[in-house]
C-alpha cells in the first residue's frame, strides 16, 4: 500500500506518495535522488545511512519512510550554506577525518546531531555520539579531532 | 632522476583534493550512479561456514520473469585477488565455500525485488566440512585447512 507522506526534507516541505514498505534510506537515494546518504551494511551496523530526524541522528536503513510523517529530515545535502562547508564538514575535510569518504556523510550527520544538542562535547561524549558509525579507512583519532575542530568553529559562529 | 626532496609534509595536514565533494555528499560512488534501464544485481552468499559444493542449482531462479542472467563459480575460472593473501581467490566460490557469506552466485534482474526473489530460489547443496570459530581451534592439530593456497 502507498500513502501520502508529508514532511520537511532539508528545509523544504515535501509531499510524496510512498509505499508502506520502503525504507527511508531507499526513499532518499532513489525517490528523492539524494545519494549523499550511503548504504553501507543495509542492516543497522555501520552508520553510513545516518540522517537527522528532528535533529536526532537516526539510521535511515532501519526506518520506514512512512514513519516520518510531519517530521523534519536533514541529510548531508542540507549542510553548508552558499557553497561554504559547515563546521563539521570543514572539520572532516581539514582535519582529515575522511579518506574514501563512504562513511563520511553518516559520521558528519551524527556529529552535526551531537553539536546541535551539545555544542561543547567532551571527547567521551564525541565517542559515544559516534558509537554507531564505523570507518574502515581513517581510524577514529582524526575523526574525533575533526569533531573537536568543528565544535571550535561552531563557537566562532559557523553552523554545525 | 631528481634527487628526492626531504619530506616536508610529515606532521602537516594536507586536505584531500576531493575532500569537499566527499564531505558534502556530492561525490559519486558506483552505487550512486543511475543509468536509464539499468539492472539490479544481488549476490547469493553461502549460509555455510565450510563445505564442499555439490551443486548450485539456479534453474528455478532463472525461470523467474525479469531475471536476465545468473553466474556462478562455474563461470569464474580466473583468480582475481590483488592482495597477496587473496591471490588464489575466485570472485564466486568454486568447489568449496570457506566462510559464511562467501559469494556463490550473482543475479542480474530488472529490479531489486526480482533479484531478491531470485536469490530465494537458488539452491546450494554442500557436503559440510569442519568449521572453526576461534583461532585456537583452527590451529589445533588435525584441523583441516580452509584455504587452497
Ligand atoms: S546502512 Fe544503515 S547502518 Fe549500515
Ligand atoms: S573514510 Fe573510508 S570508510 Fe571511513
Amino acid at each position: 500500500m502507498a500513502r501520502l507522506l508529508e514532511f520537511t526534507l532539508n528545509g523544504r516541505d515535501r509531499a510524496d506518495a510512498v509505499a508502506d514498505n520502503i525504507l527511508l534510506l531507499d526513499y532518499l537515494r532513489e525517490k528523492a535522488g539524494l545519494t549523499g546518504t550511503k548504504t553501507g551494511c543495509d542492516g543497522g551496523e555501520c552508520g553510513a545511512c545516518t540522517v537527522l530526524i528532528d535533529d536526532r541522528p537516526v539510521l535511515s536503513c532501519l526506518t520506514l519512510a512512512a514513519t516520518v510523517q510531519g517530521r523534519r529530515i536533514d541529510t548531508i545535502e542540507s549542510l553548508g550554506t552558499g557553497g561554504q562547508l559547515s563546521a563539521v564538514q570543514r572539520g572532516f575535510h581539514e582535519k582529515l577525518g575522511s579518506q574514501c569518504g563512504y562513511c563520511t556523510p553518516g559520521f558528519i550527520m551524527a556529529s552535526a546531531g551531537l553539536l546541535r544538542k551539545n555544542p561543547n562535547p567532551s571527547e567521551d561524549e564525541i565517542k559515544e555520539a559516534l558509537g554507531s558509525n564505523i570507518c574502515r579507512c581513517t581510524g577514529y583519532v582524526k575523526i574525533i579531532e575533526a569533531v573537536q575542530y568543528a565544535a571550535a568553529l561552531n563557537a566562532q559562529g559557523v553552523a554545525p | 632522476m631528481n634527487k628526492p626532496l626531504p619530506a616536508r609534509n610529515i606532521g602537516t595536514y594536507v586536505p584531500m583534493i576531493d575532500g569537499p565533494e566527499k564531505v558534502s555528499g556530492r561525490a559519486k560512488y558506483t552505487a550512486d550512479i543511475v543509468h536509464p534501464g539499468q539492472l539490479a544485481g544481488r549476490i547469493y552468499r553461502s549460509p555455510y561456514s565450510h563445505g564442499e559444493i555439490v551443486a548450485v542449482d539456479v534453474s528455478e531462479a532463472l525461470k523467474l520473469p525479469g531475471v536476465l542472467a545468473i553466474v556462478t563459480g562455474a563461470d569464474c575460472d580466473k583468480t582475481f585477488g590483488v592482495l597477496p593473501v587473496a591471490r588464489s581467490e575466485h570472485p564466486l566460490a568454486r568447489d568449496r565455500v570457506r566462510y559464511r557469506g562467501e559469494p556463490v552466485a550473482a543475479v542480474a534482474a530488472v529490479d531489486d525485488a526480482t533479484a531478491r526473489e531470485a536469490l530465494r530460489r537458488i539452491k546450494l547443496t554442500v557436503r559440510e566440512l569442519p568449521a572453526y570459530y576461534t583461532a585456537k581451534s583452527a590451529l589445533a592439530p588435525g584441523a583441516s585447512a580452509a584455504s587452497m593456497v
